[in-house]
């Protein structure tokens, strides 16, 4: 049962280091809630009437809130990686790589506990989004936050990969953008797959915020469009593999 | 078990163009206070980094504990504790977090952990820290944490990178009681690396001296400055000295007047040699105001093998900058 010590250890650790520095994670909530604000209410105000309703059987903020969770999700566990810098920079690394315990644990127990903060900051806009459009099914929540932990495993782990291979903060923050921004838009956060034409819906379709956006949905508004079986396998088997090789990747870092 | 807790054999690290190590061999005995001494770049970090398995050799075999550091890393890093050179704290945790999370990814259980924590703090005199955030104490007290940490699992072998690097005099001093009284009432091995001559000398039973990736001379201090086989004497005096006669005893090499009226007499055994000169001034009727003696220190004994000086003043400033610059970074 040691492994277990680590793992929790390790995640104890990051979801300490999260909540002294409140006010970073301020700063990563608020992307997210920008566009929830000023996109999803401008957009089913300035629309309205045009017949949002009859094409995505509910308001367009209704539409968007699922999508912004994922969103939010994902951008936060993948900005999450950059802490593997910071821990090299500062020195903290080598403590972790000195030491006996096996480092897929170490690696398992950082992500779990990033995840576990990303998941604070989704649940956090899932309320404002309820509150925002009324016409949600709470019930769905829970089940609803188990996608958003696939999906955070899958950004946790990515980001990490990422932060392995280039060790350089001002690197990761440039390629961040780079990544993040066409991940959000090459997704069916702000539109409706069904509505897209088929160049735009295949690259969509190889994008895992795609899946768990959709499989929100059909929680959250009744509105799935792949379904929540397909979802589920795709995002459980993405999870594992990014999983298992970003722990490859830590396996194999060294100081030098 | 042998009685080796450090075996190092013909130890080659490349960094790209870079030799690091070329060529490191020494042994390090159960329970003793080794020293790694050596000026600036001269691989200390390197040595270390190898013997605790965070970075593999080019060529070459190292034993610590009995294991091969690179074949079994984890048997090894059971058995070691590490401070490296520079701090490896999670600075946005408390004292008391750190500990608690070594002794989490090191397996000691709840109970065990906390009476073992403080049994350490209370070691490193820092009890009324324990609840501080570790970037809020002074770089001395972040040092004697790290030894906390690093005895907290109870290794048999404890490495030191450059333990007191940096730190003011008093710092210095308790570093320096922590290590003994280890080795002391612990029978811990302890392996440290230092620039500071003095340091090496004050704790270290052994000392290894290395420069530009290999080790120039291995032994007891003692054993090291009699490499030298020479020693000063100092004679302040009235009158016109006995040069000429000075020049025949038998364990006087070399004899020179210097400023202030002194008489540097360089001999190859001073205790020998004392009682003579001081003849030789009696029987030639010169009087003696004052008789010193200079013994050879480390830097001597290192100028003598390399040609070169330890160069304290110039590493001085290295970690000037480097402290400033570590200030920058963190802040
Ligand atoms: N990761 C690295 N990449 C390239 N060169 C390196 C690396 N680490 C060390 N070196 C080089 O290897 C040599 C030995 O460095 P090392 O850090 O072992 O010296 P040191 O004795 O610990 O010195 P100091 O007193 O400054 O800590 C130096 O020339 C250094 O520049
Ligand atoms: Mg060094």
């Amino acid at each position: 049962m040691r492994w277990i010590s680590v793992i929790g250890a390790m995640a104890i650790r990051q979801l300490k280091r999260f909540f002294r520095a409140r006010a970073r994670a301020l700063s990563t909530i608020m992307m997210p809630l920008m566009w929830l604000l000023l996109f999803g209410i401008g957009f089913s105000t300035a629309f309205r009437g045009v017949g949002f309703r009859s094409i995505l059987g509910t308001s367009y903020i209704s539409f968007l809130v699922p999508g912004i969770v994922c969103m939010t999700m994902f951008v936060s566990s993948f900005m999450s990686g950059i802490s593997v810098i910071w821990d090299r920079q500062f020195g903290f690394l080598k403590e972790v790589l000195v030491a006996p315990a096996p480092r897929t644990f170490i690696i398992l127990g950082r992500v779990l506990g990033d995840v576990t903060t990303s998941l604070i900051q989704a649940l956090l806009i899932m309320v404002i989004g309820i509150a925002l459009a009324h016409s949600l099914y709470v019930y769905g929540i829970p089940v609803a936050l188990i996608y958003c932990l696939l999906l955070g495993m899958i950004g946790a782990g990515l980001g990490t990969m990422l932060a392995l291979s280039i060790n350089s903060i001002e690197a990761f923050q440039a390629l961040v953008s780079f990544i993040i921004l066409p991940l959000n838009f090459i997704s069916n956060i702000f539109y409706p797959l069904n509505r897209m034409p088929t160049w735009f819906k295949i690259p969509a379709l190889l994008n895992p915020i795609t899946y768990a956006t959709d499989a929100l949905r059909g929680l959250l508004i009744h509105r799935c469009v792949i379904g929540l079986g397909i979802d589920s396998i795709v995002l459980i088997v993405v999870a594992c593999v990014v999983i298992v090789l970003a722990a490859y990747m830590f396996r194999r870092t060294s100081i030098e | 078990m042998s009685s080796y807790s450090i075996v190092v054999k013909d130890l080659y690290k490349r960094y790209g163009d870079i030799e690091a190590l070329r060529g490191v061999s020494f042994t390090v005995r159960r329970g003793e206070i080794f020293g790694l001494l050596g000026p600036n770049g001269a691989g200390k970090t390197t040595t270390i980094h190898i013997l605790t398995t965070i970075i593999r050799p080019t060529s070459g075999y190292a034993e610590v504990a009995g294991f091969d550091v690179v074949k079994y890393p984890d048997e090894v890093r059971k058995r070691i504790g590490v401070v490296f050179q520079d701090i490896t704290l999670d600075l946005n945790l408390t004292v008391y977090e750190n500990l608690w999370l070594h002794g989490k990814i090191y397996g000691i259980p709840g109970n065990e952990l906390r009476r073992r924590i403080d049994e350490v703090l209370e070691l490193i005199e820092l009890k009324e820290w324990r609840d501080k955030l570790v970037k809020y104490l002074s770089g001395g007290m972040k040092r004697r944490v790290e030894i906390a940490r690093a005895l907290l699992h109870k290794p048999e072998i404890l490495f030191l990178d450059e333990p007191t690097l940096g730190l003011d005099p008093n710092s210095r001093v308790k570093i320096w009681n922590y290590v003994r009284m280890l080795r002391k009432e612990h029978n811990i091995t302890i392996l440290l690396t230092t620039h500071y001559m003095e340091e090496a000398e004050q704790l270290c039973d052994r000392i290894a001296i290395i420069d530009r990736g290999k080790i120039v001379a291995e032994g007891s201090p003692d054993e090291l400055k009699s490499i030298i086989g020479r020693e000063i004497i100092y004679v302040k005096f009235v009158g016109t000295p006995p040069v000429p006669l000075l020049k025949t005893l038998e364990h006087v090499r070399e004899v020179k007047l210097i400023e202030g009226g002194k008489l540097e007499i360089v001999v190859d055994n001073a205790p020998k040699a004392l009682p003579e000169i001081i003849e030789v001034f009696h029987k030639s009727n010169v009087q003696i105001e004052e008789v010193s003696y200079k013994r050879p220190t480390l830097n001597d004994v290192f100028v003598y093998l390399t040609g070169r000086e330890l160069r304290e003043e110039e590493s001085n400033f290295n970690e000037h900058i480097r402290m400033i610059m570590r200030k920058r970074y963190l802040t």
